[in-house]
């Protein structure tokens, strides 16, 4: 369960995240839309106490992010666009690394870790035989999402999961998340491809320059806008100009 | 408009309460310092191309050789106190300076908020974890000068037989205040400076810091003029403000002579204060430092500016740009120049590893003014020693960057060598850092010496300076700006090995001046340089353009 209460943030004089209210009850799938800078990753990091507010309020499984954000910590799983880890670690070494600040016993953790190996099909000599700095792209991701997981989150953020997985181990990691929306945990899923979030999410949020500006089913979104995608739907929000004309304009610019 | 009220202002984390685990986590310490201590140790991102550690090491080896030069002190043999006050100098001298400029990487590495910002770890668990990273430095740091020392101290006058232990318990003391102090003023700054300004206050504190660490490192055998038979009670009161003097009492008192009242008291200010200080920081600074670490990440609000300041810094813009143009013609050179420029003046990293070296010159030069018994060449001297190391240390500090893999442009684009990076790197270097200091210092020593006649000395070697410059861009691997990871100790390393290449440097020159001079054939001599240098430069050119730009990604 996630509340927002009139949430922001600013930075001198600009503001980031302006007066959000959004509630997302437990088990619920919801995906969170907008533009570059619209501030989708500082209400996350926000809701994951990384980031104070700067007015407002918000709560995590009952627990409020400025007044225990250790609590919240504890409940939320992250996955950030970076998909920052210590690469000079293993694989192996850093899950446990990982699960070592969550207090989750080591032999606990070696099950975790290979339940999670064999979900997105890494084989042991990967997980302790070379330093994640030789990982390729959609392995790292296989192991940043197996971080943000390990401890059993009641609360999880995606930013930008899909990056660098392979079809299938996407299509893997897309039933996993509807799986774990069934099984009761809270996921807030992060993208810019529109149509894994129309496929696999129940309710989209829009943010336009810090402001919610839809909330709803894809169907309602659809229906409201007037338009057949979720695509559509998005550029009639938040583009401010016909996209299509200018990218032709432009390409034929460049071509002269 | 909103009318929900502004969050109260509480603790960020630390109100959190630490809940079921106790704070500090000691798991949590324990786990965070072991993954500190496995990235430092080996891989791409905290070491060598190899996989080593090979900063580290190098590091380690230096501060080794150093050491031994110290203890051979002990052969002259002086007391206890005066043998221990020069030893314990240099320590902090070098521990303090290394840790100065490796604290950037180990307490504030933006990268790692996205990995453990969103971890519950209390802000006193993180602070501490991170203290005890810095403290191991410091202690291989400290072991390696003081290895030597430690056993040739058996030599020095009324040394008990247990000197070794007693100065190894006084290094272990020494070596977590040196680290406490530096932790407490992080914290500080974290809890009173802005995020705006946070960068550049800090990177100006490691500027004092280091002045401050050198002019002790200088005032030590300058306030104690004799080594044999020195008495605590007779010097000069501001002998007795520097912390090598409470350590040097405290190796003192511990072997068990002449523990005067005065002694007694020194030796117990770092008995106090170690604790004192880390117990602050822990207790009070520690969520200052967790907020100031989670901001890293946030890009931070542009100060607002009024449109006839904007206008007037676009025209200096334009007109720098048009003399840039006059002056670096080729597109590449001027490009790496702006790069390199950007990166000197504008990033949080580069300026918190480089601007602490400039603080020597600064110091050196007001010593050398208010020091008469320095004589008129030592200001030249030292402004020159630390001039020469300047160019090479900064191409090399321009070399690493925690944004080394966009560095990978340089592999992409069609360059057939790195010739013209290089040389737009180590023109911003010359005209940015060189030549501002050595103007400084120039002039401050044409103003501040009543003797000039030393000044001429530096001409020699300040004339070789831009020919020298170009040394590095024939040895080692290409020169790419900005394409290595920080790596811990790799940046004490070129300090300490661009010490040691100066040093080389000020002999060579420095003699040949002074021998010139003495026989007036000085001029003779600059000239002759000139000629030489005419000759060399283009030859070195020459070779660097050659080089090949070698496309394997390192």
């Amino acid at each position: 369960m996630i509340r927002l209460q009139q949430l922001s943030k600013s930075y001198g004089a600009q503001q980031a995240v302006r007066g959000l209210d959004l509630e997302i009850p437990t088990g619920q799938l919801v995906g969170l839309l907008g533009p570059n800078g619209a501030g989708k990753s500082t209400t996350i990091k926000m809701l994951t106490g990384m980031l104070l507010p700067t007015s407002g309020t918000a709560e995590v499984e009952g627990h409020d992010i400025v007044r225990d954000p250790l609590e919240v910590k504890r409940n939320v799983g992250y996955v950030p666009e970076s998909g920052a880890l210590f690469e000079a670690l293993t694989a192996m070494e850093y899950l446990r690394f990982v699960a070592a600040l969550y207090h989750i016993p080591e032999a606990e953790a070696d099950q975790r870790i290979a339940r999670f190996a064999a979900f997105f099909d890494l084989a042991p000599g990967d997980l302790g035989g070379k330093p994640l700095s030789a990982f390729s792209k959609g392995m790292r991701q296989k192991v940043v999402i197996t971080s943000a997981l390990l401890h059993h989150p009641k609360v999880v953020f995606f930013d930008e999961p899909l990056n660098g997985l392979d079809a299938n181990a996407a299509l893997s990691f897309k039933t996993l998340i509807t799986s774990l929306a069934r099984d009761g945990k809270t996921i807030v899923y992060c993208s810019h491809i529109l149509d894994v979030v129309e496929r696999v999410c129940e309710r989209v949020v829009i943010i336009h320059e810090g402001r919610i500006v839809a909330d709803g089913t894809t169907q309602q979104l659809r229906e409201q806008a007037g338009e057949p995608t979720l695509e559509g739907v998005f550029n009639k929000l938040t583009a401010t100009e016909n996209l299509l004309a200018r990218a032709e304009e432009f390409a034929r610019a460049l071509s002269q | 408009m909103n009318a929900t009220p502004a969050t109260p202002v509480v603790d960020p984390v630390a109100g959190a309460g630490a809940g079921r685990y106790p704070v500090p986590d000691r798991a949590q310490v324990r786990a965070i310092l072991k993954t500190t201590m496995l990235r430092s140790m080996r891989g791409r991102m905290m070491a060598g191309r190899s996989g080593k550690p090979r900063g580290l090491i190098f590091l380690v080896v230096m501060y080794g050789v150093l050491g031994i030069v110290l203890g051979m002190l002990a052969f002259i043999h002086p007391d206890v106190f005066s043998y221990s006050m020069i030893i314990w100098a240099f320590t902090f001298l070098a521990a303090g300076m290394t840790l100065v400029v490796e604290s950037s990487t180990l307490m504030f590495d933006a990268r790692d908020n996205d990995i453990l910002g969103h971890r519950p770890i209390h802000p006193r668990t993180l602070l501490l974890a991170r203290s005890l990273s810095l403290l191991l430095l410091a202690l291989i740091l400290g072991l390696a000068i003081n290895l030597v020392p430690m056993f040739t101290g058996l030599a020095v006058t009324g040394a008990k037989p247990w000197f070794p232990l007693t100065h190894l318990v006084t290094l272990l003391l020494l070596v977590p205040f040196c680290a406490a102090v530096i932790v407490f003023a992080y914290g500080v700054m974290a809890r009173f400076v802005s995020r705006r300004t946070f960068d550049t206050v800090a990177s100006w504190t490691q500027v004092g810091v280091t002045a401050m660490l050198v002019m002790a490192y200088q005032l030590v055998p300058r306030l104690m003029d004799r080594m044999q038979g020195f008495h605590i009670e007779a010097a000069n009161p501001l002998l007795l403000a520097l912390p090598p003097t409470w350590f040097a009492a405290l190796s003192q008192v511990m072997t068990g002579e002449g523990a005067s009242p005065r002694m007694l008291v020194l030796a117990t200010i770092p008995l106090i204060a170690t604790p004192v200080l880390a117990w602050a920081a822990l207790r009070y600074l520690a969520a200052d430092y967790a907020r100031q670490v989670s901001s890293l990440s946030e890009t931070p609000a542009p100060a607002a500016e009024d449109a006839p300041a904007t206008a007037a810094r676009r025209g200096r813009g334009l007109r720098l740009d048009a003399l840039l143009r006059f002056w670096l013609r080729d597109p590449i050179e001027r490009g790496a120049f702006r790069l390199a420029s950007a990166y000197l003046t504008r990033d949080r990293d580069m300026r918190m590893r480089l601007y602490p070296q400039l603080a020597s010159f600064l110091v050196l030069v007001v010593i050398a003014i208010i020091d008469r018994k320095t004589g008129p060449r030592f200001g030249p001297l030292m402004s020159l020693f630390i001039a020469s190391t300047l160019p090479a240390s900064a191409m090399m500090t321009l070399k690493m960057s925690p944004q080394f893999a966009a560095a990978d442009l340089f592999r992409y684009t069609p360059l057939t060598g790195t010739a013209s990076l290089f040389h737009g790197v180590r023109k911003a270097t010359l005209v940015i850092l060189v030549l501002p200091c050595v103007l400084v210092s120039g002039l401050t020593l044409w103003f501040g010496l009543s003797d000039r006649s030393g000044l001429s000395i530096a001409l020699p070697a300040l004339v070789a300076l831009p020919t020298l410059s170009l040394a590095g861009g024939l040895f080692g691997g290409d020169y790419l700006p900005l394409s290595l990871a920080p790596a811990s100790g790799r940046q004490g390393a070129v300090n300490v090995g661009m010490m040691f290449v100066g040093a080389v440097w000020l002999a060579i020159f420095a003699g040949l001046a002074i021998i010139a001079e003495k026989n007036h054939w000085f001029w003779w001599l600059l000239g002759f340089e000139v000629v030489v240098l005419a000759l060399l430069h283009p030859l070195l050119l020459h070779g660097i353009r050659a080089r090949p730009l070698n496309r394997e990604d390192s």
